[in-house]
């Protein structure tokens, strides 16, 4: 592995996924190319099925690649093992679901504070920075209540609090306003884009153009291929 | 294997393991039940202290008694004991079980006599009756009345009625009948007037029910007009239904054999229950958990219309054609299974193809138990599923607990009940007896050897390796029937159980006497004769060790104790320790030598020499005692292997059972195991957690089972003499086994969900 310092936080090397069952090989992902800039916001759009999610979860290191080679933070892991992946994961990704993905049986605090339990973070401290995001994010007075006791919006931004809160270099979110109307989506985009302020990079699924206005660059998948890349903005 | 077929064959498996038991079950609690008149036949029981000392016995005279002064007993009969007899016939010899008893019981029973001499065929001095495949046996097919066979290389009888095969499932048994009357008067004149010899079972039919409610009324003047006022005060006698002697005789002294009890019927019932339950526990387990694959198909097909009371009726057929599959392979495996138990010794067991009701039992049961285990996926289908999140539905977390609790409880009773039982068994078959039994042989004496016994004592003493010889008169093991009150100064009356033995004996048998008064010799020039007590005997009489020098009648002798014996069991460890006293005598017709452990066969040899010397007819047959011992637990040990087997299964199906409601949960969880690796869990942690998670359940489960466990097995135990400790480690163990399986079975199943790529567990949404 290579470790040097660098301004790419993301850089794939012809990277392909092939999904194979008994009969059918389907390419998902063809030679992609593609870089993110630190700090970058980057929005990825596309028809259903074009590979989009199965890109965001080979970044997020959640999938394997088939062939090619995928550079985070430097480091070249493509070939990790799944427990190589977890620890890279650990703290320096965090994820946003379209469908939240909280655990049905755990608190909004609980849910929360699990990323830290397993940075084995003691318990004092995870309760200041767990209580301390909840208040920012306004959902301080719902931290004992169960997911399905929230609104959407409540859940995706408890779902916003969890990824962010180990303090990860880079946030993965998969549609993260598919499942909301269109107030709770605007008040979700904002804090992304407040988070990417901060300095965050962030990588977006997205099928909305509006969402995707507030990347600074995105890119266009078809068929596994990136076909466009626009820039939106110049980086500051 | 998908998760069907594992359905499929565990409960096939069980549903064959529970055919096995009710047929086993049927048959043992129909024994007897092929009489006509069952309901009416009735054994003369008695209690012998009124302290539950039941004995089957009776004594030859009664029979008379109860024919003319109980008013309602239509008929009674009289059956000696049944034993492997030897036969000679044109100079073959046969073995065969036989019996000695009075023609009446062709009455009583529906033993079907098919050729006859003449009406009262036991008319003629040494008449007997045989069986028709003991006369197909030794005369092929000829009729075999007024032929001859010599019996025991001793008198002719001639047959004079054939009979048709007793059924096998007939407490009594037996392949000829000799006439009783003969017997009693071979006896000698003194036997024949005698009261208080109880050497036979008594058979009554009654009119009607209320002969047997006054029944131990009616006999308290009779005992006490002839046989004496303290007879009538310490016997109650009573009629015991033939149905009830195959299983309710475990506690009645020389009945028949008891190796089936009701409490071994109890364990096999609840052994088939409890499979029973847990394979439809489990069916249901692993039809939901089979069920996740056809989800989406129900799902589309609700979107497309299809009305809940559709997919709930077409559920239901299909867990019905489940259950019916699954009964059809059951019914071939028992087709299988049965000649392998047969061959086990485990017989009785048959499929009655031609019965109606059995098919129609059959029948139902398939129904309700199609309709019970489909009845709640069906529920759980019809109702819960909708077409836009067919995840939404998680078993409430009470309920997921419960099953894995009621599941483990049940599990670990089982293992903790059979690890006890078998401990039980073994110990008592391989218990200590009270007197070392290994290198022991014996034999019973003719008149050739008996006669010159002081000859054949000394030369037998002579033969290099040969330690001891004595006698006895009573075969061992065996069990003595015949008991006497006695009255000693100073303390209370009791019953004491009597028999002879050479002074040498304790000896010889590695008995170990104390208090010993002289020397111990059976001497006939004195008044009394010697007798050595056992230490329950001397607990009885209550008076310590002073019992020793103090005399007694014994009826019509006197009897002075000369030494305090050991308690030793007579026959098995089932068996009672009763107070015993053995009265020294000069010889008895059954021998027991002591044999050096090496070079065993010369040793034989040499004492055949001597044999053949005082008896040249009869061949020398011995036995080891030790063989006699593990013959008598014969039964037990196949009654074991029946066991092990159905408890095995049971193990192995609540084993299949868990693995299907782990894995039925963990599916439920999958998408949990997904978001906490996303979120930086590791397999090993997530693996640990989930187990954490089962184990929790599976102590609880442990906690419940332990008392009910040990509940059940302390009550099971109050059934034997010899009881086997109830060792912390036998609960230790069982606990241990069932959480390691658990461990490994969660460990596996969470591994291979936990080790994949998170996105394939996020993705089954």
């Amino acid at each position: 592995m290579v470790s040097m310092k660098t301004t790419i936080m993301i850089k794939t090397i012809n990277l392909t996924r092939v999904f194979r069952t008994d009969e059918l090989e389907t390419t998902a992902l063809n030679n992609v190319n593609l870089e993110v800039n630190k700090g970058e916001f980057v929005a990825i759009m596309g028809p259903s099925g074009c590979g989009k999610s199965t890109l965001l979860n080979i970044i997020g290191l959640i999938d394997n690649l088939t062939t090619g080679q995928y550079f985070f933070d430097g480091q070249n892991v493509s070939g990790l093992r799944e427990g190589q992946r977890t620890d890279m994961r650990k703290g320096n990704i965090g994820f946003v679901f379209q469908s939240f993905n909280l655990i049905d049986e755990m608190t909004v605090f609980e849910n929360v504070e699990l990323p830290l339990v397993y940075m084995r973070i003691r318990e004092s401290e995870r309760k200041k920075k767990v209580e301390g995001l909840l208040e920012r994010m306004k959902i301080g007075h719902r931290k004992s209540h169960f997911p399905q006791q929230l609104s959407g919006g409540q859940q995706q931004r408890v779902a916003i609090a969890r990824a962010v809160v180990s303090g990860p270099k880079l946030i993965l979110a998969d549609e993260p306003t598919g499942n909301l109307d269109s107030k709770n989506g605007l008040e979700v985009m904002k804090m992304l884009s407040q988070l990417n302020k901060e300095g965050t990079t962030i990588v977006m699924v997205t099928h909305s153009e509006r969402d995707a206005g507030n990347a600074h660059r995105v890119v266009n998948l078809f068929d596994g291929r990136i076909v466009t890349e626009e820039m939106k903005r110049v980086l500051a | 294997m998908t998760i069907t077929t594992i359905n499929i064959v565990g409960y096939s498996i069980a549903l064959s393991a529970c055919l096995i038991i009710g047929l086993f079950v049927y048959r043992q609690s129909t024994f007897d039940h092929f009489n006509e008149d069952v309901n009416r036949i009735y054994r003369f029981n008695s209690n012998l202290k009124g302290d539950n000392s039941y004995s089957a016995t009776s004594n030859h005279q009664w029979r008379e008694v109860l024919l003319k002064e109980i008013p309602g007993i239509e008929k009674a009969a009289r059956f000696g004991w049944n034993f492997e007899q030897d036969i000679e016939c044109e100079k073959k010899q046969y073995k065969a079980e036989g019996a000695s008893g009075d023609k009446e019981l062709f009455d009583i029973f529906s033993f079907p006599v098919l050729e006859k001499e003449e009406e009262n065929f036991f008319e003629k001095p040494l008449s007997m009756a045989v069986s028709k495949s003991l006369a197909t046996r030794i005369f092929g097919n000829e009729s075999p009345i007024g032929k001859t066979l010599k019996l025991n290389y001793g008198k002719e009888y001639t047959i004079t009625a054939l009979f048709e095969d007793i059924p096998v499932n007939s407490s009594l048994q037996f392949e000829f009948l000799t006439n009783l009357n003969d017997e009693i008067i071979a006896s000698g004149e003194q036997m024949a007037k005698h009261w208080t010899w109880w050497w036979l079972r008594t058979f009554v039919v009654v009119k009607d029910a209320w002969v047997v409610e006054g029944f131990t009324n009616n006999m308290k003047p009779l005992q006490s007009k002839y046989v004496g006022d303290w007879y009538a005060e310490n016997r109650d006698y009573y009629l015991q239904p033939l149905k009830e002697i195959h299983l309710h005789s475990a506690e009645i002294m020389g009945s028949f054999n008891t190796d089936i009890s009701i409490t071994l019927i109890t364990i096999f019932c609840s052994a088939g229950l409890l499979i029973l339950i847990i394979s439809c526990i489990n069916f249901i387990n692993l039809s939901i958990a089979g069920f996740e694959s056809r989800k989406k198909t129900v799902a589309i097909k609700k979107i497309i219309g299809a009305s809940r009371i559709y997919l709930f009726r077409q559920y239901i057929s299909y867990s019905m054609l489940l259950t019916f599959l699954c009964i059809l392979l059951g019914i071939f495996i028992s087709i299988y299974a049965i000649p392998v138990l047969k061959s086990q010794g485990i017989n009785g067991i048959d499929i009655p193809y031609g019965n109606p009701v059995f098919w129609i039992l059959i029948l139902m049961f398939g129904l309700f138990i199609g309709l019970l285990s489909g009845l709640y996926p069906a529920n759980y289908i019809s109702k819960t599923i909708t077409m836009t999140s067919p995840q939404t539905f998680k078993p409430r977390s009470w309920f997921r607990n419960g099953l894995i609790t009621i599941q483990f409880t049940i599990a670990m009773v089982l293992l903790i009940a059979s690890a006890v039982i078998k401990k039980q068994l073994n110990e008592s078959t391989k218990g200590n007896l009270g007197y070392g039994y290994s290198s022991l042989i014996t034999f019973w004496s003719t008149t050739g050897t008996f006669d010159h016994y002081k000859a054949f004592k000394e030369e037998i003493s002579k033969v290099p390796g040969v330690l001891g010889i004595t006698s006895s008169n009573f075969p061992l093991p065996g069990h003595l029937g015949n008991y006497w009150p006695v009255q000693v100064e100073g303390s209370e009356k009791l019953d004491i159980f009597h028999a002879g033995v050479s002074a040498n004996f304790f000896n010889v048998l590695h008995i170990p006497i104390r208090n010993q008064l002289g020397e111990l010799r059976e001497d006939t020039s004195r008044t009394a004769d010697f007798a050595v007590v056992n230490e329950e005997a001397v607990k009885q009489f209550n008076i310590g060790d002073r019992i020793v020098s103090k005399t007694y009648m014994l009826g019509e002798n006197k009897v002075e104790v000369a030494g305090i014996m050991n308690n030793f069991h007579i026959g098995s460890l089932r068996d009672r320790i009763q107070p015993v006293q053995f009265t020294l005598f000069e010889k008895g017709w059954n021998n027991i030598i002591r044999i050096e452990e090496t070079n065993r066969e010369k040793i034989l040899a040499d004492i055949r020499l001597v044999w053949e010397k005082f008896e040249q007819e009869r061949p020398f047959e011995y036995h080891f005692l030790e063989d006699l011992i593990t013959e008598q637990y014969g039964k037990e040990e196949s009654l074991l292997k029946l066991f092990n087997l159905f408890f095995g299964l049971a193990i192995l199906i609540s084993l299949i059972g868990l693995f299907g409601l782990v894995q039925l949960l963990l599916r439920f969880r999958v998408k949990e195991i997904g978001i906490r690796k996303v979120n930086g869990a590791r397999a090993l942690q997530v693996v640990t957690l989930l187990n954490k998670d089962f184990m929790k359940w599976v102590f609880f489960a442990f906690v419940i089972a332990c008392p009910v466990a040990w509940y059940i097995m302390h009550k099971w135990l109050q059934n034997f003499a010899y009881k086997t400790n109830l060792n912390w480690w036998v609960f230790a163990l069982a606990g241990t086994m069932a959480m390691a399986v658990a461990l490994l079975t969660v460990s596996w199943q969470c591994w291979r969900a936990a080790s994949r790529n998170p996105v394939e567990a996020l993705r089954y949404e």
